[in-house]
């Protein structure tokens, strides 16, 4: 009596050859990028940013009708009208500032005079000009930021991070700090290629900086609290602090340091009577889902780091 | 024949634009469809490698950055497992 055969012998060597496929063609994306760690997204990153710079022209509004963006254009005049003079009162307290660190005998490390002191300064006023963008601090003076495009950001981005439309060729280097509108700290460069980089958000899992909570009713820093802040994904951060510390809702979050960087506010405090640490959850000042713009500092990698205990 | 290279160009299409936005909920059901409907879904793979590529693989991290890639080939031999033992 003859049966069919149900797995003959050449499909048994089809499969194992499948098998030895897959193998191999692991083994050699891992060997391409031990290797050359920018050939693949390199590759991958030219064939997505013409897509991605489209996207982005699209929802900045590039097919929006003539007059919808004329009467957009004028609100943002007025607009711009209103941060100006609001911009000059704000120069008179940081001038006030900087004269204070001067009587205190620390160097004026002032974002203010740092950008027009700068001789590597990368000029950005006419690309702020041209886009409406106004950073609170400079206005429209020459900064050391670099304004990038968003082309990228979560929740729809993995690994919580954002991917920004500058890289090698604008001067950007691994470790540069990022700011959202506000001078706002939002991440820094964790790898670049020629036109593209990515920027690893603060708030990425299983990353922890010092970080000081301060009252937002005080400026002083004797009255903020130094904690290690752990990155919850998506904008949020966690603390534990001594349950004693007083914390309030709405209290700022600064990275420590001379220029006091902020990169949050408290928006919740969980008490357990039963633990002697208390949980601060805070979120970013900035809408990371929102960015469209961001500001890198190019001159980060050649100047002290801000955030010093950053690990991973 | 043709109409199934027509059904698996516009599979690869959406997987593509899937992939290129970094819409993985969309890439991994459009990816797990096609492996089980076609025999060898290699593309599977690749837009697991292009996933990382762009979102991922940043130079000096360990596993991190290499989740798209190894799913990918994961899902595709556990499919293609399943489908020999259930045909």
């Amino acid at each position: 009596m003859n049966y069919l055969q149900t797995h003959n012998e050449r499909d048994k060597s089809k499969h194992r050859g499948l098998w030895g496929g897959v193998i191999v063609f692991a083994v050699f994306i891992f060997l391409i990028q031990m290797m050359a760690p920018h050939f693949l997204p390199a590759i991958f990153t030219t064939i997505a940013r013409p897509f991605w710079r489209v996207e982005f022209s699209i929802s900045s509004g590039s097919l929006r009708s003539q007059e919808y963006l004329l009467n957009e254009n004028e609100a943002l005049r007025r607009q711009l009208a209103d941060i100006t003079i609001r911009l000059e009162t704000n120069q008179s307290v940081v001038n006030e500032n900087d004269e204070l660190k001067a009587l205190l005998k620390r160097p004026v490390t002032s974002t203010s005079t740092q950008g027009l002191a700068s001789s590597t300064t990368v000029s950005s006023s006419a690309v702020l000009a041209s886009t409406g963008f106004v950073d609170p601090l400079f206005g429209l003076k020459p900064s050391p930021y670099t304004l990038s495009a968003v082309l990228k950001r979560p929740p729809l981005a993995p690994y919580d991070e954002l991917i920004i439309d500058i890289g090698t060729y604008q001067n950007v280097a691994v470790g540069d700090l990022v700011y959202a509108s506000g001078n706002v700290l939002v991440g820094r460069v964790a790898d670049t290629l020629s036109d593209t980089s990515k920027v690893n958000l603060l708030s990425s899992t299983n990353t922890t900086y010092d970080v000081l909570i301060g009252d937002s009713n005080t400026s002083s820093k004797n009255h903020s609290v130094p904690a290690v802040a752990h990155g919850l994904g998506g904008g949020q951060f966690s603390v534990q602090v001594p349950r004693d510390v007083v914390t309030n809702i709405g209290d700022i979050v600064t990275v420590p340091s001379i220029n006091n960087k902020t990169i949050g506010i408290v928006g919740g405090v969980i008490t357990d009577p039963t633990q002697p640490f208390e949980t601060i959850l805070f979120t970013s000042l900035a809408n990371i889902y929102d960015l469209k713009w961001a500001l890198v500092d190019t001159n980060t990698a050649t100047s002290t780091p801000t955030i010093k205990n950053a690990k991973k | 024949m043709q109409k199934n290279s027509i059904i698996r160009l516009v599979v690869n299409i959406l997987l593509f634009v899937s992939v290129l936005n970094g819409w993985w909920p969309i890439a991994f059901i459009v990816g797990v469809g096609g492996a089980w409907y076609w025999p060898h879904f290699i593309e599977i793979i690749v837009a697991g490698v292009a996933y990382d590529a762009l979102f991922g693989m940043i130079s000096g991290t360990s596993i991190h950055g290499w989740i798209g890639t190894i799913v990918s080939i994961v899902l595709y031999t556990v499919i293609l497992l399943i489908k020999k033992i259930v045909r």
